[in-house]
């Protein structure tokens, strides 16, 4: 029997308190019906079985840690809760992690799939869970910014037509994200107090910016703003991106009322001030 | 185990006759002595600590206190490139050594070469004196156990071991040390003692040692053998590095969780075991929970250097570690 074969045992059989019991009431039986080898898994038992099982222990215990470590906020608010879904969500999982960064962003996911099912408690607890998930993916997916600083100059100097010419895309880094609640002062209550806060329920949103060291900048926003960041694709030029944003709260098609291009020509300029879009002119 | 209780039912040894350098040297092969060759170039780092976020700001407050700062490679490797700019920030400011904990040596399979490569390209990126890891095992294909886990004690675990730290050794220009680890468990079938087998590993890999005198101290009582006895039976002039760290007592075990102070039973092995090791070049703290005032690990720095000061003994100790302790 190769080392490799024993270690895989061993493994499983530290991972698995359902099999670990199995094995230790009945090794020959249940060893072949779980396909391990039963050299590999009478080796295993010979391991003194109550040190074994601190071990075990130590390993879920590092697993919740891990989650925890990556998501503070929703593991504060999950309390005593978090231990058993961590351990549904290893249980369950069908990925062996292979790299150290994907437990909590997985969980994550696990946990908002779990909540959609169980309601959460308490109510802004998916919130939290969308903020912290999106910093996660954030870290995940960073790319390094452009060096490009934006000429504000050149950029106001630009005459309406040519603006609505040009077209905004959603840089990297930069996420919008809509809570159910007033989630900025809830964080600061859960991250300084560590107790569970009552903010009201109320439609918020919130830019997130990852900047090059990592930091998080956020910004609140509105509807308003939201739909029209989400409607940066990089394709559509900008009065495109203004008639859709539009049409999604008026719900009509014809013209455009002066004032309100001229809102989102604004808009447009401050988030592209402010890193939060790029405009690709028709020259470039 | 309590901060200044004596270790119970251990008997206190007198350190045995010194070796002469020509006693192990003669014993050693061509490439070991050339990696001893390239770590006589390597100043001796001090008294530092094992770098985490929590400590940043205390440190970069009073960088000195500290004399070297000890890197987790997995918290940089594969991260964003954010992560390697503070590591250079950090290297501009302190000497770096780098320490993986997912190399998983202890196995069969040949090591995760990419894993190597990756550490190897950050260690040069930052300048790290030496790179070190863990005599365990981690992992099997596609599976991660997050724990550094015991192999077995044997021949062919160590014939293993040594064939994969010779690989490995060759990848990187520094030299490349193994840490003994805490283990709860004796992994069968083991027919030699721990001792045994890190000597072993150690001397015919041609590999250095950093030794966890803290996983010793928890050895040594959750598997009830003497720590001095232990310290008499490893080659100490290999040792390069050191690890102290404060553990904690959990289902009737000493658990190395890096959370308490360092206990003054492990400071009693940092005095036996001092005046021997002749390639010392760096003691560092691991505190990785519970974190105190910072204040409180730079007295622990303190204390360390105090103890190396009064237990080296000159005619042992390269006269550059009594100068830069002079310097402190």
């Amino acid at each position: 029997m190769s080392e490799i074969a024993f270690q895989k045992a061993l493994v499983k059989i530290l991972t698995d308190t359902k099999l670990r019991r199995a094995l230790q009431a009945n090794a020959g039986e249940s060893s072949a019906l779980l396909g391990l080898p039963p050299e590999a898994v009478e080796r295993v038992l010979e391991i003194d079985p109550d040190r074994l099982e601190i071990f075990a222990e130590m390993v879920m215990s590092q697993r919740v840690n891990d989650v925890a470590d990556g998501l503070p906020m929703t593991s504060r608010l999950l309390g005593e809760n978090l231990g058993p879904l961590a351990a549904k969500f290893y249980r369950s999982s069908s990925v062996e992690f292979s790299q150290r960064h994907q437990p909590p962003l997985e969980f994550a996911r696990f946990l908002a799939e779990y909540l959609k099912t169980h309601p959460p408690s308490p109510f802004f607890l998916n919130d939290i869970l969308k903020y912290e998930m999106t910093t996660l993916e954030m870290f995940d997916e960073f790319e390094e910014p452009a060096v490009t600083s934006v000429d504000a100059f050149k950029l106001r100097s630009q005459s309406a037509e040519q603006l609505l010419r040009a077209v905004p895309l959603r840089l990297p880094n930069v996420r919008v994200l809509s809570f159910s609640c007033d989630v900025l002062p809830a964080m600061k209550v859960v991250k300084e107090n560590g107790v569970t806060p009552s903010p009201i329920a109320e439609q918020t949103y919130l830019l997130l910016l990852m900047t090059s060291t990592g930091a998080i900048e956020q910004s609140r926003a509105n509807l308003a703003t939201a739909t029209f960041f989400e409607a940066c694709d990089g394709k559509t030029s900008l009065d495109g991106v203004i008639e859709s944003v539009f049409k999604k709260f008026h719900q009509r098609n014809g013209p455009l009322p002066t004032e309100f291009t001229r809102d989102c020509l604004s808009l447009c300029m401050s988030l592209v001030e402010r890193g939060l879009i790029g405009l690709a002119f028709a020259s470039e | 185990m309590s901060a200044d209780a004596p270790l119970r039912g251990v008997v206190f040894s007198e350190p045995q006759a010194l070796k002469q350098d020509s006693d192990t040297s003669s014993s050693l092969d061509c490439q070991t002595r050339g990696r001893i060759d390239v770590l006589n170039h390597i100043p001796v780092l001090g008294v530092g600590l094992s770098f985490r976020k929590e400590l940043k700001q205390g440190i970069l407050a009073e960088p000195s206190r500290v004399d070297f700062l000890e890197l987790i490679a997995d918290q940089y490797v594969d991260k964003p490139l954010f992560r390697e700019r503070e590591a250079q920030q950090l290297a501009q400011k302190f000497p770096l050594v780098v320490h993986g904990v997912d190399l998983s040596i202890g196995t069969d399979c040949p090591p995760d070469s990419e894993y190597v490569a990756k550490t190897r390209r950050f260690a040069d990126l930052i300048g790290a004196q030496w790179v070190s890891d863990h005599l365990s095992f981690t992992r099997v294909p596609a599976s991660r156990l997050g724990q550094l886990t015991p192999i077995p004690f044997n021949q062919e675990m160590a014939s293993l071991v040594i064939e994969h730290l010779k690989r490995v050794q060759g990848e990187f220009d520094q030299p490349f040390l193994i840490e003994n680890i805490s283990y709860y468990f004796v992994v069968p079938p083991s027919t030699m003692s721990e001792a045994e087998f890190l000597t072993t590993v150690v001397e015919k890999s041609g590999c250095f040692l950093l030794l966890d005198l803290t996983n010793l101290l928890n050895n040594s009582i959750n598997h009830h053998y003497d720590p001095f006895e232990f310290l008499d039976q490893i080659p100490l002039d290999r040792v390069v590095q050191i690890h102290l760290a404060g553990s904690t007592f959990t289902s009737k075990l000493w658990i190395d969780s890096h959370s308490r102070p360092v206990p003054a039973d492990v400071f009693e092995l940092l005095k036996y075991a001092a005046p021997r090791m002749s390639l010392l070049k760096g003691v560092n703290i691991e505190r990785d929970q519970d974190f105190p005032p910072v204040e409180e690990l730079f007295a622990e720095l303190d204390r360390t250097r105090e103890i190396l000061k009064r237990y080296s003994k000159p005619r042992t100790f390269p006269s550059a570690l009594q100068a830069g302790l002079s310097g402190q």
